[in-house]
């Protein structure tokens, strides 16, 4: 998992702005990259960290709102602060629908930006980190017999172990240390909280 | 000539002379003149093999003083003798020939010695027939490896020439010599047969394999020939076009010209057209028209005149040629709507030109731009060139249908059968006109429907024009837009002319606020900036100074954007002429009556028919005046239903020196605070949830052009009163 310090990345084509923005979140300690262009942003190498967007929506090239659409295919989708000279209603509505976090009409206080920018990276940050906790998870999960799986999707749904050797053919003492087994190698200590990872790995059924 | 019965023919023998050779006095040799002859005839065998027999019979001639030469060879059945070279009188006889079993050299080969012959047409009657005849005639035979196969023959047609026995000798010598000759003669045929063959066979491989069509045609036009080619490019198989004539292959309306040039070529060889590289036009058998480029030869064959044909399709050709003249037209017309919209005139002189430009460069009988009123319902017609019925700035209401198909579609439309096409309005009058086929297509600014540009002509017009006029709307459509866009000195007079756009200002003030909103942006953000680093633990004032110096400069860029629109509005201001402002109010009242209909506001009008005149330009008054009414309608909204009124005003103004007219617009809407009278004029500054600030600021900058006055002051009740003074024209001046 990353413990990189947060980077926010900023697009607008108005150089001053970019810098001014790239100042003003300096002094809280953040650090910015700014691009004078959507393409500009989308050609460049992106460190692994926590990080959110402060987008200009009126750009040259590739639109701000396009660009948006295209952040939103990556995973986890990467939170955007919009900012703009001149929001309508139909713009606001667009790129909130495509997941802004926030939208800002130029100018706008610094205060505002600057809460918009940290609610975008604590949001990226949680995404990030369920995202690394989930694919330890599957890796886990990965590393369990065929055996222990199908125990495993049996516990879950709430069978006794009797229940479930008399379902697998098998006899109870086997369910038992298969149990163990797979409560060690996933290292839970309770049922509840193996429901609760069996739900984020998808091996619940559907609710009814 | 008396024919003769075979009792009367006189017998051979009596038509043979040969012993009277030996009575006869010899001449002389010339051996000179011999040895001469037969080193030509060396050099003529070493030369030109092909030619060497004529020139051993006219060797004799020369030798001999001979009347005529010839050679008579066997043919290969043995059964005629055939005259394959022939010099002196009767050089036409040549081909002609003699049997075998009766004929002077039958008798030779018979005999096997040379015979003088006199008059031999007594015995061999047919001789009658070759004139002039033979008084006498000396032949010997010829040789061919063991068998005599020819003879050699010199001829005296009268008794100025008689034969002797030195001719006899000369004739044995050059008897000899024919053997070598014909040999060579005979290598040298072959190998020009096989040349030939080669020649006809690489001739075959180039018709063949030819991309063009090749196509040999009789003296009736029958098709004798064609390669294969010519199957691919008309779609024909050879079997299917053998036999036919070459009209199948055209349009019906060349057929009977063909014929007739064909007929009159063949009979007195005066061609009708060029034949080398003509165009025409041909037909494919699934009946496509296509053009074609074609070179006609004439040539003999076994008596036959056969004319042969290269045929290109020069359909690519044509098209690419077509395509070029368009890319020529399209930029000629690129150019004057370029121009139109760098000079920058009002919206319709620059349709009016675009329209002019495609009605030149395009040849068609007429050009019409129509735009989308702001009904939206109706389209106008606002430039035409060329014959139209309709006069320009005709309200043409729901208009023809073509062009509301066009625009409600927004699908370009082409008809090639106007007079009898239901999508064409006025077919009266096309009928009249001679006008067969129209072309239209929308103009869409950023996906926007503006207006129909179309055309009509008095000849078919086909994809590639649609093409055209889909690339010369986007031109005018793309020159719109660029002009709006591209800088703030034409984007602010094309909305200023733009006066049938409600929002006009509220367009205009966007795209400036636009402009000065980066800067200030910027110039805040730096600020807050600042503010955080002189208020940290440790204040950064390296960073707080280069802030500082960014904040400052954009600060100036915002000013700059200002300024430059004020001087812009200034400026235009030259084109002044004398208004009726009553007039003027009017015209702009019909515009926002919709608006005003639509918020349920109630109007009031004073405007005296005898206010003095003002100079000014029409439209930027006109803008003014709109601005005033749309800040009314706005401060309205608010305001409950029944107490909307906006009253607009005229009048006669003399206080002290200043004469002029008075114009007012008194609301009933939220108003404004009297302290912030000032500042309403100010850019940017606005009172409104979604204003921009420009429209007071521009309006004023107008009115002051003009050397007038625009103020606003609150009401005692609610709303405002917004007034602006123009100086009369009729006045002393100002």
């Amino acid at each position: 998992m990353s413990a990189e310090k947060p980077v926010v990345f900023i697009v607008d084509d108005d150089r001053s702005m970019c810098e001014a923005l790239e100042r003003l979140l300096g002094t809280v300690g953040l650090k910015a990259h700014t691009f004078g262009s959507a393409d500009e942003f989308m050609s460049t190498k992106r460190p692994d960290a926590p990080s959110c967007l402060v987008l200009d929506v009126r750009l040259p090239g590739l639109s701000g709102l396009d660009l948006q659409r295209r952040l939103v295919d990556m995973d986890p989708p990467m939170p955007i602060v919009i900012i703009t000279a001149y929001a309508d209603i139909p713009m606001t509505v667009q790129a909130v629908k495509a997941g802004a976090v926030e939208l800002l009409t130029k100018p706008f206080r610094d205060q505002e930006l600057l809460d918009a920018v940290q609610q975008a990276i604590d949001r990226d940050r949680t995404l990030r980190l369920e995202r690394a906790e989930l694919t330890e998870l599957r890796q886990t999960y990965g590393s369990l017999t065929q055996r222990e799986r199908e125990v495993m999707t049996l516990v879950v749904t709430g069978l006794l172990n009797k229940q479930i050797a008399a379902r697998l053919g098998t006899s109870e003492a086997t369910v038992k240390a298969h149990r163990a087994q797979l409560m060690q190698k996933m290292r839970m200590e309770s049922l509840a909280q193996l429901v609760r990872v069996a739900g984020r790995l998808g091996l619940l059924p559907p609710p009814q | 000539m008396t024919q003769l019965t075979p009792q009367d023919i006189p017998d051979l023998e009596s038509v043979i002379s040969t012993t009277e050779l030996r009575r006869r006095p010899s001449r002389a040799p010339d051996y000179a003149a011999e040895n001469r002859a037969l080193v030509e005839l060396a050099q003529e065998m070493a030369v030109s093999p092909n030619n060497i027999l004529q020139k051993l019979v006219e060797t004799a001639l020369t030798l001999c003083h001979a009347h005529s030469a010839g050679i008579s060879m066997l043919d290969d059945e043995r059964k005629k003798f055939r005259w394959i070279a022939i010099a002196g009188r009767w050089v036409n006889h040549l081909g002609g020939g003699e049997p075998r079993h009766f004929s002077p050299s039958g008798t030779v080969l018979d005999r096997s010695v040379p015979l003088l012959v006199s008059h031999p047409e007594r015995h061999f009657g047919y001789l009658a027939t070759v004139t002039p005849l033979v008084h006498e005639g000396l032949l010997i035979p010829f040789h061919l490896g063991n068998e005599a196969v020819a003879t050699i023959w010199v001829v005296a047609h009268d008794d100025s020439r008689r034969f002797d026995m030195e001719d006899l000798r000369l004739m044995m010598n050059l008897g000899n010599l024919a053997a070598a000759a014909y040999r060579t003669y005979v290598t040298e045929r072959k190998r020009m047969e096989e040349t030939l063959r080669d020649s006809e066979e690489q001739y075959r491989l180039v018709v063949e394999t030819a991309t063009d069509a090749v196509i040999s045609i009789d003296e009736n036009s029958r098709i004798v020939f064609v390669n294969p080619a010519t199957e691919r490019i008309f779609g024909y198989t050879s079997p299917e076009l053998l036999g036919q004539s070459l009209t199948l292959l055209m349009p019906e309306p060349m057929r009977p010209r063909h014929q007739t040039g064909i007929r009159r070529y063949v009979k007195t060889g005066e061609r009708h057209i060029d034949w080398r590289g003509a165009e025409f036009v041909g037909r494919r058998k699934d009946g496509e028209d296509f053009p074609i480029e074609v070179s006609f030869g004439e040539l003999a064959s076994n008596g036959e005149r056969r004319f042969t044909g290269y045929i290109r399709d020069i359909s690519e050709r044509k098209h690419a040629e077509a395509i070029r003249a368009a890319q020529v037209c399209q930029a000629l017309v690129r150019a004057d709507v370029n121009l139109a919209f760098a000079k920058g005139d009002n919206f319709r002189a620059i349709l009016q030109a675009c329209a002019e430009s495609v009605a030149r460069h395009l040849d068609v009988a007429s050009a019409l731009i129509l735009t989308v009123d702001k009904s939206q319902k109706a389209l106008e017609l606002v430039a035409s060139a060329g014959m139209y019925p309709h006069d320009d700035g005709t309200q043409v209401g729901e208009l023809e249908v073509e062009m509301g198909r066009i625009a409600v579609g927004r699908t370009p439309l082409l008809v090639n059968d106007v007079a009898n096409d239901p999508r064409v309005g006025d077919q009266t009058w096309a009928r009249s006109q001679g006008i067969v086929a129209f072309a239209g297509h929308p103009l869409v600014v950023e996906d926007r429907m503006v207006g129909v540009i179309a055309m009509f002509s008095k000849s078919t017009l086909n994809a590639d024009t649609i093409a055209l006029l889909g690339s010369i709307a986007d031109n005018i459509a793309h020159g719109i837009e660029r002009n709006r866009a591209d800088d703030v000195l034409r984007s602010t007079q094309m909305a200023l002319a733009r006066v049938a756009r409600f929002t006009t200002v509220a367009a205009l003030s966007a795209s400036i606020a636009h402009e000065v909103t980066q800067p200030l942006s910027a110039i805040i953000t730096n600020g807050d900036a600042c503010l955080r680093l002189l208020t940290s633990d440790e204040p950064n004032l390296e960073e707080t100074r280069i802030a500082l110096a960014s904040m400052i400069r954009d600060g100036k860029r915002a000013s700059d954007v200002v300024t430059h629109v004020r001087s812009l509005l200034k400026k235009s201001a030259v084109d002044k002429t004398r208004l009726d402002l009553g007039h003027l109010i009017r015209e702009v009242l019909v515009l926002v009556q919709p608006e005003l209909t639509r918020h349920r506001i109630v109007l009031h009008t004073s405007l005296p028919g005898d206010l003095p005149p003002v100079l000014g330009d029409r439209i930027h008054l006109q803008q003014v005046v709109l601005n005033l009414m749309t800040n009314s309608i706005e401060a309205m909204r608010d305001v409950a239903d029944g107490s909307r009124e906006v009253t607009v005003s005229a009048q006669r103004h003399e206080v002290g020196v200043e004469t002029g007219v008075r114009i007012a617009v008194e609301d009933t809407g939220v108003g404004f605070e009297s302290a912030n009278a000032e500042r309403l004029f100010q850019a940017l500054y606005t009172t409104k949830p979604d204003g921009l600030g420009m429209g007071l600021s521009i309006s004023r900058s107008i009115v002051e052009a003009y050397r007038g006055r625009l103020w606003g002051t609150p009401n005692a009740r609610h709303g405002a009163t917004f007034q602006f003074i123009l100086p009369g024209c009729d006045g002393p001046p100002p």
